[in-house]
């Protein structure tokens, strides 16, 4: 490891207590973002339509699916 | 094998909470959250909430749930709850928080895709660029510093709203958890630490809504 590591006793000892918890969120959940330094979608992405101010997104199609009667 | 590290555990909690508040989960996440268990029976907040999600997700209709995140979090005009830092500290939406947030991004080198239009100060994006801080740096500095900044000054409001949601069901379960992980990050992060800087910064930063 090439930077300092500041996770220092005391932590590792608090962070024991969780630890098998931790474990088990972490083997259900390997999902945080693959690539280095970028942000994951916060919601949706817009269709890479033509430019024209509008774009039928995900939430577009949803809120007209539900508007339906 | 060897064990993860802490700050690896830690980053794929912030990255399942992220996923889980950017979408509804699919059948395979919801099938993997649902068999997984831990053999600690401790009734800490921790333990316990993840079992909360964990019999969440084994009794969840993945159709249903779209139609809960929808009415929660989008709706028609607007979900029940708006997970945005600046809706919750200053009542408006991309405001001073988001200004912040962005300056701080920029800091650390994290950046929005191109093709995301949501702000970053969404709960889901919040959390996935803590999930990139503890992956990428053992340091704890940026990571008590972030989470100081911009996080704890809402999120735990946002996930106790989301816990008394009417709409919410699957995800109160995802709301336990985030609280629950919330109090167990300050905690960590505050062990041995000095103040930082940016703890001083807070109380002029953001004031609350």
């Amino acid at each position: 490891m090439s930077k300092h590591d500041q996770t220092t006793p005391n932590r590792r000892r608090f962070f024991g207590r969780v630890a098998t918890v931790f474990g088990a969120i972490g083997a259900a959940a390997v999902l945080r973002p693959q690539s280095g330094k970028d942000t994951a979608p916060a919601a949706e992405t817009p269709a890479p339509a033509e430019k024209r101010g509008y774009a039928e997104t995900a939430h577009v199609r949803k809120y007209y699916d539900k508007a339906r009667f | 094998m060897s064990t993860p590290e802490p700050q690896e555990l830690r980053s794929r909690v912030y990255g399942l909470l992220g996923h889980l508040l950017a979408g509804p989960p699919s059948a395979e996440l919801l099938q993997r959250l649902a068999a997984v268990e831990t053999d600690s029976a401790a009734d800490e907040p921790l333990p316990r909430a993840w079992r909360g999600l964990s019999a969440a997700a084994r009794s969840a209709d993945p159709e249903a749930l779209d139609d809960e995140y929808h009415a929660l979090f989008i709706g028609l005009g607007r979900g029940e709850l708006v997970p945005y830092a600046s809706w919750y500290l200053t009542g408006l939406l991309m405001e001073q928080p988001l200004a912040d947030l962005r300056r701080d991004l920029q800091r650390l080198g994290i950046e929005r895709r191109m093709a995301v239009s949501e702000p970053e100060d969404h709960a889901a994006a919040l959390c996935q660029a803590m999930a990139l801080l503890c992956a990428d740096t053992t340091e704890i500095e940026p990571q008590q510093a972030f989470v100081s900044q911009h996080l704890a000054p809402w999120l735990g409001r946002f996930f106790s709203d989301l816990q008394q949601a009417e709409t919410a069901d699957f995800y109160r379960a995802v709301a336990a958890l985030g609280l629950a992980f919330l109090e167990f990050e300050q905690q960590f992060l505050a062990i041995d630490s000095i103040p930082t800087r940016s703890h001083k910064r807070e109380g002029q930063s953001h004031e609350q809504a």
